[in-house]
């Protein structure tokens, strides 16, 4: 395996630019934790022989460790930065199990919802039907989607997920139980 | 029926307010509300109940204590995946380890088998268990002991299969092998290099001891059992966190068992569990979340083992209380009483800012933990020369000569040297006389360095090239710590001495001229500092020396008068000719690139060109921050003036964030008493008053005022300035006499200021319009103020 390559751009630099509005800094920083984040994957993913197992915790902030090295980054750029990575992880995570299902024709990859919507270690949910599930909340209920998002592919705390959204962690609480639940219901009548 | 926004929206109010609800009444409310449309109901209802479901996934698992993994001898012999068990090393809370070779034989190869406890082998232990073997594969450091294999037998029990470590404990081995306390802290370096890599993968150990941290044979040392710890924690106290949380929270379903308030990277579970007490930090006896911060606390308590030969703590009355001095040496004293601190706040942020310190006390340097007054860094710089490295001998020659480089090559080198010694001798001979670390520190070295100017005369008969840079060196020291008057005398001396030995366009009486106009600029006395600063310009430039350093720090400084005193044309125009003479001459210190990029869009800012100011801002904010990750004065600094463009472009809110940093940052790095935390607790009371908080500036002005009456010996324009804020804040919280009394006293302090910058006049003014429109709205008699003839506030520009 090559080794990965040096990030080409300062995280730090473009979280900055981001948060002053600067064109094309949303992109640039995309892209940037797009592949730190896929690399990360794919090497977590070819590590683990027996199903795979990612915690988006862990993978966010490895990610973000890499990227922004040691130094001090502000809590606000930082929400930023995990909210940016939460989009992606959910991009990465369902395209590998778009990919293995065409493939496989398997379920597609099980992921374990460890840190986020279910607890119990032997619950695995579908991500694709999740995702799908998860599109369809989108269309009427962005906010609450967001959040999903921010919590369950980004693990962030109820608080940190109200910081990158700047509402109260009262109202990411309320939406993050009624999503969860409107979740849960979609996927038990997929099955 | 097709799902829009509205109908979302009605279902989440529905589902919210039926769970506020009794389950028994949910169906009877939802019938109620949802009229005659069932299938809202029970839409409703199914959601009530998939939330419900997943409740009960997080129903502790039944737990059975199968048979003790304690019990070893029935690994003895054991077959465990290519492992064979061969003797049992030892056996703790969190499980056994067994000594392995590999069953095949097909080299031999000694390992670690690590059985967990059987209690521990819940559903979600097995799950974290899995992961923690994950990140600890991707820990491969030299320190650590590195996981070699990990799975479950047949019969379920989890292992981990590690490198053998054939070691001792680090506290055994220092007491045998490393007696000096430089070898016992290079050796403690090795601990922390392996601790912050496991940090940056946000792994933290939380039971680090000196049974944990092996030194094998050829002085290497070796972590065990990262990550354990926590698995541990979180597998036996799990049935009562889930209990807890279900009881507690009737909307919280168990996915938020963790803490929601908890640091990211701050390990959530089992608070207080597997802890070794006599290593553990304060919070993970109290049982809150624990972060890296714990294996700070922990290094802190092995360090003082290892240095002082005993444990900080034989029983700790409480979690908090304090860590009692080390009584190494005052350095090393000042590092663990950072590393030990109760408050996680003033605890080392991280385990690199204690390595950092540990390797500038090995250096020599400044360390981090001890208050930076001028005294302090002084008597660094000498200590660091008693080692006397050639490298360490320039360094000095650059600090106490005007230019040592030129005084090195133009004296023979052996006799250089030799006077090098002397010189040094005489002020570690000063600084002896005095305990700068002790009780009333700023005292008793002061007080040695008014000796000190008698002995000079006596020790430098005859040799005034010496005593002129000795005088320089102290006068430096002294202006640093706002002595000025004795600052003055000595570099008086200083240049007398130079411009009779070296001539007067020589560079080292120029560097005394620079240190005596930076006097002047401390003293308000602008136009001296202005002159004094012009004339070291011309002097340079008129015998070539525009190459030398000195000339850039001196346009630099030249620039920082006219900054201090408004004029921002003239500090625009010196400024880039200091950034200009930065770049021709090279090797630029990019403190010194930061400093001027910072002062530059101070004076753009004052030009009202807010569009390079901005910039200058970042740039100088990015530079600082690269420079001092933690943080630092300077970007303190930049923060306040940032504040202030972003008070202009009235975006206040911005302001008030940036100015609550820059007095954090202030507080943390000057503490209780320091000039600026008096321009912080200054600008933040300011602006309270405008965005008419007028109780929060009462604090702030209440302790700013009191704070410069101690600390303001000479005339200073923020004297008058906070004396101004209190006295409004005072007005506007209703205190008119108070309020008069404030403004009384501001006024004649500036009345003290040689020059009173023009908008601190403004400022006194409009505190007295209020003052007096306040007097007669409530038809007060007329005070003296308002019978007198006497705008914006003035802002610390610091």
């Amino acid at each position: 395996m090559p080794s990965p390559p040096e990030p080409t751009g300062d995280v730090t630099v473009l979280l900055q630019e981001l948060r002053r509005g600067e064109p094309g800094a949303a992109d640039a920083l995309a892209r940037l934790v797009y592949d730190e984040l896929h690399r990360i994957a794919e090497n977590a993913m070819r590590r683990e022989r027996a199903g795979h197992t990612l915690q988006p915790t862990l993978l966010v902030s490895e990610a973000f460790l890499r990227l922004a090295g040691h130094r001090e980054v502000d809590w606000q750029n930082r929400s930023h930065f995990y909210a940016l990575a939460a989009q992606t992880i959910r991009r990465i995570l369902v395209d590998h199990a778009r990919s293995r299902l065409r493939v496989k024709r398997d379920f597609g990859l099980r992921v374990t919802l460890d840190e986020s919507i279910a607890e119990a270690p032997e619950k695995s949910l579908d991500l694709i039907a999740l995702d799908d599930a998860l599109s369809r909340l989108e269309a009427v209920a962005p906010r609450q989607a967001r959040i999903v998002e921010l919590r369950y592919f980004g693990g962030l705390e109820i608080d940190e997920a109200a910081h990158a959204l700047e509402i109260s962690p009262a109202t990411v609480k309320r939406d993050w139980t009624f999503a969860r639940a409107f979740l849960l219901r979609e996927l038990q009548a997929a099955t | 029926m097709a799902l829009t926004p509205e109908r979302i929206e009605r279902l989440q109010d529905l589902f919210e307010r039926a769970l506020d609800r009794p389950d028994a009444e949910r169906a009877e409310f939802l019938t109620r509300e949802t009229a005659d449309d069932d299938a809202l109901r029970d839409e409703v209802l199914a959601l009530l109940a998939a939330h419900s479901g997943a409740q009960t996934l997080h129903r502790p698992v039944e737990l059975e204590r199968g048979a003790d993994a304690g019990d070893a001898s029935r690994w003895i012999g054991q077959r465990v995946g290519a492992w064979r068990i061969s003797r049992l090393v030892g056996a703790g809370g969190m499980g056994t380890v067994c000594e392995a070779e590999r069953a095949d034989e097909q080299f031999r190869k000694r390992v670690a088998v690590k059985f967990l406890h059987q209690h521990a082998l819940t559903p979600l232990a097995m799950q974290r268990f899995r992961a923690e073997r994950q990140i600890l594969a991707t820990l491969d450091h030299p320190n650590v002991a590195t996981l070699l294999d990990g799975g479950v037998t047949d019969d379920g029990q989890p292992y981990l299969v590690m490198e053998f470590v054939d070691g001792e404990p680090i506290t055994s081995w220092a007491h045998e092998h490393a007696h000096e306390r430089r070898a016992r802290v290079q050796l403690f370096l090795q601990v922390c290099n392996a601790v912050e890599a496991a940090h940056r993968r946000l792994i933290v150990h939380r039971d680090l001891k000196p049974g944990n941290i092996l030194v094998t044979r050829d002085g290497r040392v070796k972590l065990l059992d990262f990550g354990i710890a926590r698995l541990m924690d979180e597998a036996s106290v799990l049935p009562e966190a889930v209990a807890a949380d279900a009881r507690d929270d009737a909307t919280t379903t168990g996915i938020d068992a963790t803490d929601p308030t908890a640091p990211r990277g701050a390990t959530r579970f089992g608070e207080g569990l597997a802890y070794t007490p006599a290593y553990a930090s304060p919070e993970q006896i109290r049982g809150d979340a624990v972060g890296t911060s714990t294996d700070v606390f922990s290094l802190g308590v092995i360090l003082f083992e290892l240095l002082a030969q005993r444990l900080p703590f034989e029983r700790r009355a409480s979690p908090d209380a304090p860590a009692p001095l080390a009584h190494v040496e005052p350095d090393l004293d000042a590092i663990l009483a950072r590393a030990l601190q109760v408050d996680v706040a003033r605890r080392y942020s991280s385990v690199q800012e204690l390595r950092s310190d540990l390797e500038r006390w090995l250096d020599g340097r400044t360390v981090s933990a001890r208050p930076q007054t001028g005294g302090y860094r002084f008597a660094k710089f000498v200590g660091r020369h008693r080692l006397g490295t050639a490298v360490a001998t320039v360094a000095v020659l650059g600090i106490l000569g005007a230019s040592g480089t030129a005084l090195w090559q133009a004296q023979a080198a052996r006799r250089a040297a030799g006077d090098l010694r002397q010189m040094n001798d005489f002020l570690m001979e000063v600084l002896k006389m005095s305990d700068p670390f002790g009780e009333g520190e700023e005292l008793t070295l002061s007080k040695a360095l008014d000796q000190a100017a008698d002995l000079i005369d006596e020790r430098f008969a005859g040799r005034p090239d010496l005593s002129a840079q000795i005088r320089f060196g102290i006068g430096e020291s002294m202006s640093s710590r706002y002595r000025l008057e004795q600052a003055d005398a000595q570099l008086a001396r200083a240049l007398a001495e130079s411009r009779a030995v070296f001539g007067e366009d020589d560079v080292r009486t120029q560097q005394v001229r620079e240190s005596i106009a930076g006097v002047r600029l401390e003293q308000s006395r602008f136009d001296e500092a202005a002159r004094g600063y012009r004339g070291v310009v011309e002097s340079l430039e008129r015998h070539g020396h525009e190459d030398h350093p000195l000339y850039a720090k001196a346009l630099g400084n030249l620039g920082n008068v006219y900054l201090q005193t408004e004029k921002y044309v003239e500090a625009d125009r010196e400024l880039q000719r200091a950034l200009a003479a930065q770049k021709r001459i090279g090797a630029v210190d990019p403190y010194d690139v930061a400093g001027l990029l910072s002062n530059l869009a101070h004076a753009t800012h004052g030009l009202e060109d807010n569009q390079r100011a901005d910039r200058y801002y970042r740039d100088a904010l990015a530079a600082f921050d690269k420079l001092f990750p933690n943080g630092s004065p300077d970007s303190a600094i930049v923060m306040n003036n940032y504040a202030m463009l972003k008070e202009d472009e009235h975006d206040q809110a911005a302001a008030l964030d940036l100015y609550s940093r820059s007095l954090a940052i202030r507080r943390k790095v000057f503490g209780a008493r320091h000039p600026m935390v008096v321009v912080g607790l200054s600008n933040l009371a300011r602006l309270e008053l405008l965005m008419g908080d007028a109780r929060s500036a009462l604090v702030h002005a209440r302790e700013g005022a009191a704070m410069a009456d101690a600390i303001y010996t000479e005339p200073n324009r923020f004297h008058p300035s906070i004396h101004g804020a209190l006295a409004s804040a005072q007005l506007l919280t209703g205190d008119f006499a108070g309020a008069q009394r404030s403004w009384d006293r501001a006024k004649s302090l500036l009345g003290t200021l040689p020059e009173p910058p023009p908008s601190v006049v403004a400022w006194i003014e409009t505190v007295r319009v209020q003052l007096c429109d306040r007097a007669d709205a409530e038809r007060r008699p007329k005070a003296p103020p308002c019978i007198e003839s006497a705008a914006a506030p003035p802002r610390a520009t610091s």
